[in-house]
């Protein structure tokens, strides 16, 4: 039926004729076997056409779809609960928690940083089809990367793509209906997962991987695992010390309204009180680097291996575990008076990763020494140092802001050692300095500096660049000061006080990195809203550190932290010398090693391309100066190379270099396309990338889809059953069947409010059914059975005719 | 003798005569069903057509005939396979004899969010299965404007778990039509689906890049 297409210039041309697909051959195919009949079948059917045109209201097919069994997706609730698996398909919108069959926890600790693997496994009780939703508390800055989900054989796995890549695989697969979700790096506290499709007593496994790092604070390490059953705004902050006390505030957290079902502290880990079925095996593999002075798990009884001196097996005891509690390990390295070195080797796709850690002087166990914030660098091992004060005056500074700066400075003056020289320079759209250069501490100057200090006004504008300069030079030419000590041999220190009120951002960060020379910039962000970011990023790039002091309560603490700071650094002019054999292209990030601070360690990741791990031997030399003398470590490469997310951690300095080029000028095209390749290649979750979990498997054959509708499964008959990951040798205690299935038939589970932020974030989990409507017409099976018919009536005929013939000549 | 061997020999050809008019009746009414299915799509489509002009021209809801139910709401083109259909306000099994239809519970056809547009697998959207990744669709709100989209994604779905995704306020189009394409009978639960994004250059992928989500 060539259709007329008036007034379309797309169709113009005429080169259009009737669409192939719009009168199929079929109906050739059928009107050519019997030519005639088709022909009158068709003036049949236009005069049919206008006739009956409303008499159709269900055509046969539309009756038939009607008959096609549909099973709506269970209905969508706003509010979710906290860790676990979650059906929200309870009454009143409220979610049904998935029983947990099992939970095991994997930690491989090398040095600070933590690869987590957690592997959970529930069973959907009910006798419906369900639609899960996973969630998992993080800390703060871990991603997951990696994801495996199955249920009843089908296998989803998360994949990181490039996040509008992702966003669209997601959208295509959610609005198909098969399962997906997207994870992107915008909600970094708790991965939220959402798995569709779960069948009547299905086994559903659900594998995830992230990085976490140990917390470093006044000489021990600590590391925590969310194993609470308690809401996951659970304070993650905590200071041993006071430990019992913050851990379980978190139930009591007003951003989410806890129905009074959900008590957590009601509740066994992993499990309602009294029914023990919910084994959980955790096992933590430490290498902190050096020799351990302790090791201690806070609230979990645990057994200790000793693999070497250093390297133990910390594994969860059997029984009961307390409720409301995060798991939590803490260590110390054995003390020592000199910083320590430790070297990690993580071999991956074929390339070594080199972690070195370094970190300072152990602390002695004198808590009045570290408290006694007062206490004067009396002992004078410290270098002499040459430090320049920079204080903002600018408008912005006005009030609080000033008056903080003011003390700081002043209690920063007052802590200068007689060996010392300093000067002190203010700007606001002016620079003006205190002397022409820097003076010796001398108490003519430091009254002088005192008073200049004490008569700072706020006004006028900011320009932070002259002043920067010129605190830069004044160190550089320091060395032309006739003095007992050369400069190099002396600490060069600009701090800079400011609120950062600079929209000059990127120019000053390249002012920074040309001039730095041997100094060290230490910024301190003053008042209620300071550019944290231009701050944090300046000190990086001076190779300092930042302090925030947001209080004028804080002052004298912050200070303090940071003089001590200054007057002691532990290690600066760190440097590493490879083994020649290593000497092929190494990558290091940072790419400047930082010098090593009181409380802070330094880490430093190397890539040595195309060398595999197992190949590396012998030592490096790390090597730097602590005070005036020289500080030298090797550390041997012929280690265990059982560490593990060192290569992901260096993928992630490089990509926080390479984004940091955002703000030194660089093309952002170019920067995304190397932070791209770097996250990519490396399965990070950033801001250009997101982690998408799709099914892996295409959608099942038709006959298949139907059977499993139409049959339900049969429960879970143990742990031997599950074929995919049973079978691994290393969680083999609990695969024994020692639980009473008939417990598992119990459709009772545990009804939970989820916040609505977390049901937010499960997009797939709100995404509305769709109905998609029967869109097949029985044309071809008309045309079929009557094709048939027309030929088995000629057939009639021509055996009447042919009988006929017969009997004529028969008669 | 003759006049008996000839009576039942009648008797049979006469019966035979029924059975074989009969046959041939039942034969011509199912292929002329056959062919009224695709002649009511095809004519459907013309005098859609004309309805559609005069939406164009500012009218809302014009039906294409005095007792229909349905009206167009959007024209649906695809340059390279030489398609153009008008698309239908809802996609019930009456309406979808005429022509492709807009499932209401998704955003209109050529706006910023994501329609589905469902269509027969044998008439209308039998073009389907020729879509390919790359296939460039047009559609035309009833403002005259017309959005290009770009296939990104072919697949077969199982229609008894289909989601609509929330989106992400980018115009997205999913045209759907029933599994197997040769299947000699209606119903069953596959479908497939052709998913199509408004074209957008990214700076750094190859345009032939696409995910690959089987």
């Amino acid at each position: 039926m060539p259709a007329i297409r008036p007034s379309d210039p797309f169709f113009a041309d005429g080169a259009m004729t009737a669409p192939a697909g719009i009168i199929p051959p079929r109906i050739a195919a059928g009107c050519g076997k019997a030519i005639g009949i088709v022909l009158f079948s068709l003036i049949t059917a236009i005069g049919l056409l206008v006739a009956t045109l409303t008499l159709l209201p269900a055509n046969s097919f539309a009756a038939r779809a009607a008959g096609v069994p549909s099973t709506q997706a269970p209905g969508q609730s706003s509010d979710m609960p906290p860790m676990g698996l979650f059906f929200p398909s309870g009454p009143d919108g409220s979610a049904l928690e998935a029983p947990r069959l099992h939970s095991d926890v994997r930690i491989n600790v090398t040095g600070m940083i933590a690869r987590v693997a957690v592997r959970q496994r529930f069973t959907n009780p009910s006798e419906n089809w369900q639609e899960g939703i996973y969630v998992f508390p993080l800390t703060e800055k871990s991603a997951v990367d990696r994801l495996i989900m199955t249920v009843g054989g089908r296998v989803i796995t998360g994949k990181i793509l490039e996040k509008e890549q992702a966003k669209r695989a997601y959208d295509a697969a959610a609005a198909s209906g098969r399962r997906a979700s997207l994870l992107s790096s915008e909600r970094p506290n708790v991965f939220v997962t959402s798995l569709a499709n779960i069948g009547p007593g299905e086994e559903i496994t659900i594998d995830i991987e992230y990085q976490d790092s140990a917390v470093y604070r006044d000489g021990i390490f600590s590391l925590r695992f969310p194993m609470v059953v308690a809401p996951r705004y659970t304070p993650l902050e905590k200071t041993p010390q006071e430990g019992p006390k913050t851990v379980k505030s978190g139930a009591a957290s007003p951003a989410i309204q806890t129905p009074a079902i959900f008590k957590p502290e009601d509740r066994d880990l992993f499990g309602p009180v009294g029914e023990r079925v919910n084994p959980v095996t955790l096992t933590m593999r430490l290498d902190p680097g050096s020799p351990l002075g302790s090791l201690a798990s806070l609230y979990h009884p645990v057994d200790i291996e000793d693999l070497d001196d250093r390297r133990k097996v910390i594994t969860l005891r059997e029984g009961s575990v307390p409720a409301n509690k995060d798991f939590v390990v803490e260590w110390r390295l054995a003390s020592t008076d000199s910083p320590q070195a430790s070297m990690f080797v993580e071999d991956y796709n074929g390339e070594s990763y080199v972690m070195m850690m370094v970190t300072p002087r152990s602390q002695k166990p004198d808590a009045g020494n570290l408290e006694n914030l007062d206490q004067g660098p009396a002992i004078t091992t410290y270098p002499p140092r040459d430090v320049v004060f920079v204080i903002d005056t600018s408008g912005s500074m006005h009030g609080a802001s000033i008056e903080q700066a003011r003390a700081a400075l002043s209690l920063a003056v007052s802590r200068l050692q007689p060996m010392d020289r300093f000067n002190v320079i203010r700007f606001n759209n002016e620079t003006f300095s205190l002397f022409d250069k820097i003076v010796p501490v001398t108490a003519d100057s430091l009254r002088r500096a005192q008073a200049y200090v004490n008569a700072l006004e706020s006004d006028g504008g900011t320009e932070m660049r002259p002043a920067l300069l010129e605190a830069l030079k004044m160190n550089a030419d320091a060395d032309a000061i006739g003095h007992e000590l050369r400069a190099e041999n002396r600490l060069q220190q600009v701090v800079f006080l400011t609120d950062g009120a600079v929209g000059n951002e990127a120019e000053l960060f390249r002012l920074i990195a040309e001039k730095l020379g041997s100094t060290r910039l230490f910024t301190v962000g003053i008042g209620a809203a300071p550019n944290s970011y231009f701050m944090r990023k300046a000190a990086e790039a001076g190779r300092g550190t930042f302090t925030y002091i947001g209080d004028p309560n804080e002052v004298s603490v912050k200070m303090s932290a940071l003089l001590r700071k200054l007057e002691r650094p532990a290690l600066t002019h760190i440097s590493l010398g490879w083994p020649g054999a290593a000497g092929k292209r190494i990558e290091s990030y940072p790419s400047t090693i930082p010098d090593l601070y009181e409380g802070d360690p330094v880490v430093v990741i190397s890539r040595i391309t195309g060398v595999e791990a197992d190949t590396l031997s012998g030592d490096v030399l790390l090597s730097g100066r602590q005070g005036q003398d020289t500080w030298q470590r090797r550390a041997t490469l012929d280690r265990p190379k059982d560490a593990q997310g060192i290569a992901a951690l260096w993928a992630r300095s490089k990509f926080g270099e390479i984004t940091d080029g955002l703000f030194l000028g660089r093309d952002p095209v170019a920067v995304r396309i190397d932070a791209l390749e770097v996250a990519l290649e490396h399965q990070l979750v950033t801001s250009y990338t997101s982690l998408v979990a799709i099914d892996d498997q295409p959608a099942r054959p038709k006959d298949e889809a139907l059977h499993s509708l139409e049959v339900p499964r049969e429960m879970p008959e143990g742990w031997s059953r599950d074929k995919v990951f049973g079978a691994s040798g290393a969680s083999g205690p609990e695969l024994t069947p020692s639980r009473d299935p008939a417990s598992l038939k119990s459709k009772a589970m545990p009804v939970r409010k989820l916040p609505a932020s977390i049901a937010a974030m499960a997009p797939s989990a709100q995404g509305t059914a769709v109905q998609l409507p029967q869109t097949a017409t029985p044309a071809t099976l008309n045309a079929m059975i009557g094709a048939v018919l027309v030929l088995l009536g000629a057939l009639v005929f021509a055996g009447i005719s042919l009988s006929r013939r017969r009997s004529g000549s028969h008669a | 003798m003759p006049e008996q061997q000839k009576q039942p020999g009648f008797l049979r050809r006469k019966g035979a005569a029924f059975l074989g008019a009969a046959l041939l009746g039942l034969g011509i009414w199912q292929v002329g069903e056959a062919g009224y299915i695709h002649l009511k799509a095809e004519l459907a489509q013309v005098l859609i057509q004309d309805a559609w002009a005069d939406t164009l021209n500012g009218e809302t809801e014009v039906r294409p005939w005095p007792w229909a139910d349905t009206w167009p709401v959007a024209r649906l083109q695809i340059p390279d396979l030489q398609v153009d259909l008008m698309v239908l306000a809802d996609a019930s099994g009456r309406s979808l004899a005429f022509g492709p239809g807009h499932l209401e519970a998704t955003a209109a056809p050529g706006t910023s969010g994501h329609s589905i547009l469902s269509g027969h697998r044998d008439t209308h959207f039998a073009f389907l299965q020729k879509v390919e990744y790359g296939t460039k669709i047009r559609i035309q709100s009833p403002d005259g404007l017309w959005r290009t989209y770009t296939t990104t994604d072919r697949q077969i779905i199982d229609s008894r778990y289909a989601r609509l995704a929330s989106g992400n306020g980018e115009a997205a189009l999913t045209l759907v039509t029933c599994y197997p394409f040769d299947s000699v009978v209606p119903g069953g639960p596959l479908r497939y689906i052709v998913s199509a994004f408004e074209q957008q250059e990214s700076a750094w992928l190859p345009p032939e890049t696409h995910v690959d989500i089987e």
